[in-house]
């Protein structure tokens, strides 16, 4: 885990996200009723030198993206409702420890 | 949010011209409504700009690149694109789809399509980062292979998460199925389109946008997609596929002769090898993680690290279950690894698969009879299985080498050039190199044959016939028959690809993964699904009875282009020779045989049920009155292709 010391986000290795990306239409659609994940607090990113996907979750809004509010109000986060069923646990603790 | 003339396009189409390196614009809207999206719309720009004279490889032939109204959005399995252009190997109709995250890239740019016409004088790439847009030099990248392209052009622009599509060195030698890659993995693979691209010196198109996509009834619509999201936890081939991705119906396609061993010589793997390519061991063995592409609930791609054997090394993303059948079947190589280092690299080089795969096994089999030497091959001699000798002439077919100059034209123009009664033994649809074993499976096997492309399974066929365990009752609601999974059964067959052939235009004008829909389980999203879905993203009330007279008049302008293009008729919607002729000798089904009588009733069948003549497969006057197509009939009483009733 990473925190930049300028915008307080976090930079998660994920070690079982299939990088698809849905989890930040479904942010986006969140905070705007829109799909634009330039916005979403949560960014799928490749992984420059080898295969992987890092996740980038904003705790502020900055940078163009909204900070996380942890969809307060919704029994599950819509990022981890889109998340395909067999591989949301891990974006579940990384909310989990995004919040903490 | 503002009121918006219209929801879930994006709005506008990019026309690129690039002799002058101009750019002009027009509205997704002159087109949506009536022809849906995607390669719909493609398909009517082709019919009404094409002209006959026009060669797939002369500047005035168009490739355009288009995507969905739902991609962009949460609808399950909304992240395909196509490229649609004039077909390098048949001449007429051609069109190819992917998975991709360039697709939704585009619509946040703020397009649904781009139109490519005319030819660079030097090799360049297509640069869009929302409302910037640039030709740049690609001399720097001509050459490369389509990884290499891709890693240049993201860190020419320092942004890792940039897409892409591009052609590798196939594409720039013009061989006719090359394709076009999108990143690294995935690819709009028939058609020859990559080709199409090499011919204008385009060697890629990126994209970044930050922009949104709005739907008409947000809540409506989430509302939807969740409904729909339920559908795919209560179906077992969606589980399964999500585990094995589509190399998992190796098990269904054994049971039911569906593999390609040898040239089609045999439908049915020996053991030994099946055993090999277990999908189980497959992932065990070399499945680092699952991959998955925008909005689809059932992340089935895999990426691969080979740890053992001659590619030993290697990482890639996976392949489908047409590499798996395309060389280990048909070309009979009994190393699992070389099926993922086969598709990476017709990736790297960006060409489609089934043209090295269904060349080479008609060489190696003509080898096989004496009809080929290795002196014909540049000294290789032509062993079944031989993995060095297969991926030799791979890179010769991609540079135009040698004997790889021949094949690059793909199995039937290689036959004909050749002669000495080979043409036997090159499979194809309208000049279009075959992967889908036709003679044992009925629906299947006509889906493909009439297939305007050329040859596809997804074009008309169901893959319910042999993958999968079907619910019966759902599978008579759905597509109205009770034979869905009796492969050699012929009643119901026709009413089968009735269903699909407008289906699968669904699909690819919406942008929806195949895959994601009745087409893979009876239980997963159909067409009234799609229809409530396209409904509140787009505001325009839709109902599946407007879904199939938008997809069959699609139908019916690609039947019209393959008329004044070509001289396709009914003579050319016929399978092989090879099917025809022998009846299937071993396997599950060994003895059954499709012969000409058996088809010609089931291609007057069809062709009653699509309201086209049952002599020549012309489209009557009263079929396209129906559906309002006034013009095609004006164009086809031109050229003397009006179907009399």
């Amino acid at each position: 885990m990473a925190k930049s010391k300028r915008v307080d986000k976090i930079t998660f290795e994920t070690e079982t996200c299939a990088g698809c990306g849905t989890c930040e239409m479904a942010c986006s659609f969140h905070h705007k009723k829109v799909f634009q994940p330039s916005i979403s607090s949560l960014v799928i990113k490749n992984r420059p030198r080898e295969f992987g996907f890092d996740a980038i979750l904003y705790r502020e809004s900055a940078e163009g993206h909204i900070g996380c509010d942890f969809c307060k109000g919704l029994p599950v986060p819509m990022c981890v409702q889109s998340c395909p069923s067999t591989l949301r646990d891990e974006l579940d603790n990384l909310l989990k420890m995004g919040r903490d | 949010m503002e009121k918006r003339d219209l929801y879930a396009y994006a709005g506008k189409i990019l026309r690129v011209d690039l002799n002058s390196g101009r750019f002009a614009f027009e509205p997704t809207a002159k087109y949506a409504r009536e022809w849906l999206g995607g390669s719909g719309i493609a398909q009517w720009i082709l019919y009404n700009e094409l002209k006959p004279w026009m060669t797939p490889f002369e500047p005035a032939n168009r490739l355009i690149l288009s995507v969905g109204p739902l991609v962009g959005t949460l609808a399950p399995g909304g992240s395909r694109m196509s490229a649609d252009s004039k077909n390098p190997l048949t001449m007429g109709v051609g069109s190819s789809n992917a998975d991709s995250f360039f697709g939704s890239q585009l619509k946040y740019a703020g397009f649904d399509h781009i139109i490519f016409q005319g030819k660079s004088r030097k090799p360049v790439y297509l640069w869009i980062d929302d409302d910037h847009i640039e030709l740049k030099d690609a001399s720097h990248l001509w050459g490369m292979t389509t990884w290499e392209t891709v890693d240049a052009i993201r860190q020419e622009q320092g942004d890792e998460d940039i897409h892409l599509v591009s052609i590798g060195p196939a594409g720039e030698n013009l061989v006719r199925e090359a394709c076009i890659v999108q990143d690294k993995g995935r690819t709009m693979g028939r058609c020859g389109l990559g080709a199409v691209m090499g011919s204008k010196n385009l060697k890629a198109v990126a994209v970044r946008g930050s922009g949104s996509i709005e739907v008409a009834e947000p809540e409506r619509f989430m509302e939807i997609v969740l409904q729909l999201r339920e559908m795919f936890k209560g179906s077992n081939s969606s589980k399964r596929f999500e585990k094995y991705g589509t190399p998992g119906v190796i098990v269904p396609k054994q049971e039911t002769s569906g593999i390609p061993y040898k040239n089609f010589q045999e439908l049915v793997l020996p053991d030994e090898l099946y055993r090999k390519l277990d999908v189980e061991d497959l992932n065990t063995k070399y499945k680092v993680r699952s991959m998955g592409y925008p909005a689809c609930p059932q992340p089935c791609s895999r990426y691969f690290s080979v740890n053992e054997g001659p590619y030993a090394g290697l990482e890639s993303e996976g392949f489908q279950f047409e590499a798996m059948a395309n060389f280990c079947g048909k070309l009979a190589v009994g190393d699992p690894t070389f099926q993922i280092k086969f598709n990476a690299y017709c990736n790297q080089l960006g060409l489609g698969i089934d043209l090295p795969a269904q060349t080479i096994a008609w060489a190696m089999e003509c080898y096989q009879r004496g009809i080929m030497k290795s002196s014909d091959a540049d000294g290789l001699k032509l062993e079944w299985g031989d993995a060095g000798v297969i991926l030799e002439l791979t890179r010769k077919i991609a540079y135009r080498e040698g004997f790889g100059a021949i094949l690059a034209e793909g199995s039937a123009k290689a036959a004909e050039i050749f002669g000495r009664g080979s043409e036997y033994y090159a499979m194809h649809i309208k000049g279009q190199d075959l992967y889908e074993v036709i003679r044992s499976a009925i629906a299947w096997g006509l889906g493909a044959c009439v297939s305007t492309r050329g040859g596809g399974h997804v074009t008309s066929s169901p893959a319910c016939e042999t993958v999968m365990a079907i619910d019966k009752k759902k599978a008579f609601e759905v597509y109205g028959v009770t034979t869905a999974n009796e492969p050699i059964a012929f009643e119901g067959k026709v009413k089968l690809v009735e269903y699909f052939e407008r289906f699968h235009r669904v699909c690819n004008s919406l942008g929806i993964c195949h895959f994601c829909t009745t087409w893979l389980d009876v239980l997963l999203p159909g067409f009234p699904e799609l229809a409530e879905l396209y409904s509140a993203a787009t505001g325009w009330k839709t109902t599946e009875a407007d879904l199939r007279r938008a997809t069959t008049k699609i139908l019916n302008v690609e039947k019209a282009f393959n008329l004044i293009h070509t001289s396709f008729d009914r003579k050319d919607d016929y399978p092989p020779q090879r099917d025809l002729a022998e009846p299937i000798p071993t396997g599950p089904v060994a003895g059954f045989h499709l012969t000409k009588e058996k088809w010609d009733k089931l291609l007057d069948e069809y062709y009653e049920m699509n309201q086209w003549n049952k002599k020549t497969s012309f489209p009557t006057r009263k079929c396209l009155e129906d559906l309002g197509l006034s013009q095609i009939i004006k164009d086809l009483e031109k050229v003397g292709k009006l179907g009399g009733s």
